[in-house]
């Protein structure tokens, strides 16, 4: 008998479903359905609530905040931004002009004054450089790189209205909400630059799998600092424990395409010690060689 | 788990039901006359609460009926103690679905 109704509405139920237990809960809710005799769209509509329940069961507000996936991280400061704007009107007494008059544009342009006084004081404290990200025939295709920027934007364009409001809804009770919120822009944009520069380029979540690399008591052109990898297999990156004149700054390695066609891991690839500046320098090549048994001990 | 968890009087029915030998959740639907979306709901809580236990019908048996596999359920001990202390808590509750060892008797 075919019972295409209860199927789809079995179907659509199951998106409510949490990803790793909906095969099975599908099957069962098939199953069962194969056996009801009567009043089968009633029984299926029941399945909405289990699939439900059991996403309420398996919700985690670890993994709710957690900021690894970029759209996440966006939709969460979005969030944070029109709940701080809330908090503005409500607390602060923040009037929502209808139209723009003088004395709103020229608070404007004195806020985003201090947005890029912000971004001097932070550069003066810290360096704004991401890194190194080579642009060579293992990098994806430049839309995918573009997103990389895109996300960055996002988040540079974002956070300020969070500050910002939350400073305006603070400045009733705390005097100096001015300087909080000067201060709130620094530490906005570190964290915006320290979150990027702990992503994936490719898939732009968090990365993972840390592996010391090297020892501080042979530094001489070798690396040593922190060897972090894309759990996806996009590549990895290692970030100096110390900057040095040929190794400034961290450094991204894409994941050899070739060799991960020809049937060898990606993330084999991935971890594959990065190759010394100075190409032809006896040394290195020596210290290369060493630095690769290291690295493999510590995998 | 075990004696300590205090279960609603819905819960306790369809762990009634289970123990009677009502063991997926359509016979449990028709024995109890819940809905679907309270029984199937309930008999996950009871299943993580450790009180039932569920397993696929083999394959090879579903396959020889022309049907699809079923998932069945079980009472387990900490279920079966957690029974005990509901039907002294819901006195009717024996009286709703005889157990499997009364019917037999």
């Amino acid at each position: 008998m075919p019972r295409r109704v209860p199927t789809a509405i079995l179907r659509s139920a199951a998106l409510l479903a949490p990803a790793p237990a909906r095969a099975e809960w599908l099957a069962e809710w098939t199953a069962e359905l194969w056996y009801v005799e009567r009043d089968a769209t009633a029984f299926c509509l029941g399945s909405f609530r289990d699939a439900l329940s059991l996403r309420m069961r398996s919700f985690s507000l670890r993994r709710a905040v957690s900021l690894d996936s970029p759209l996440r991280c966006l939709l969460l400061l979005s969030a944070l931004a029109a709940s701080a704007l809330v908090w503005a009107v409500v607390c602060g007494d923040l009037l929502l002009p209808s139209q723009p008059d003088a004395e709103s544009k020229q608070f404007g342009i004195i806020l985003f004054w201090m947005y890029l006084e912000s971004f001097l004081v932070l550069l003066t404290l810290n360096p704004l450089g991401l890194g190194e990200y080579p642009a060579n025939r293992d990098a994806p295709s430049l839309p995918i790189r573009l997103r990389r920027w895109v996300f960055l934007a996002g988040k540079i364009v974002l956070f300020p209205p969070i500050v910002f409001f939350a400073a305006v809804a603070l400045a009733p009770v705390f005097p100096a909400a001015a300087w909080a919120l000067f201060v709130g822009l620094i530490a906005g944009l570190r964290w915006v630059f320290a979150d990027q520069r702990r992503r994936c380029p490719v898939c732009l979540h968090f990365l993972s799998h840390p592996v010391a690399i090297g020892s501080p008591a042979h530094t001489l052109f070798q690396q040593h600092g922190t060897k972090v990898g894309c759990a996806r297999g996009h590549g990895s990156l290692f970030v100096p424990s110390a900057p040095t004149s040929w190794c400034a700054a961290q450094s991204w390695q894409y994941v050899d395409r070739m060799r991960g066609g020809n049937g060898e891991p990606r993330a084999a690839a991935a971890v594959e010690p990065t190759a010394p500046r100075k190409d032809g320098d006896s040394k290195a090549a020596a210290l290369k060689a060493r630095h690769g048994g290291q690295a493999a001990a510590l995998r | 788990v075990g004696s300590e968890v205090k279960l609603s009087h819905t819960a306790a029915m369809i762990l009634q039901a289970i123990e009677a030998g009502h063991i997926y959740g359509l016979s449990v639907m028709e024995a109890s006359g819940l809905p679907s979306g309270t029984v199937y709901p309930a008999l996950r809580r009871l299943e993580s609460d450790g009180l039932i236990r569920s397993h696929w019908e083999s394959q090879a048996i579903a396959d020889a009926g022309q049907r699809p596999a079923r998932k069945y359920y079980r009472i387990t001990r900490a279920g079966e103690v957690t029974l005990r202390a509901s039907q002294k808590r819901y006195p009717l509750l024996t009286r709703l679905f005889p157990s499997s060892a009364e019917g037999k008797a």
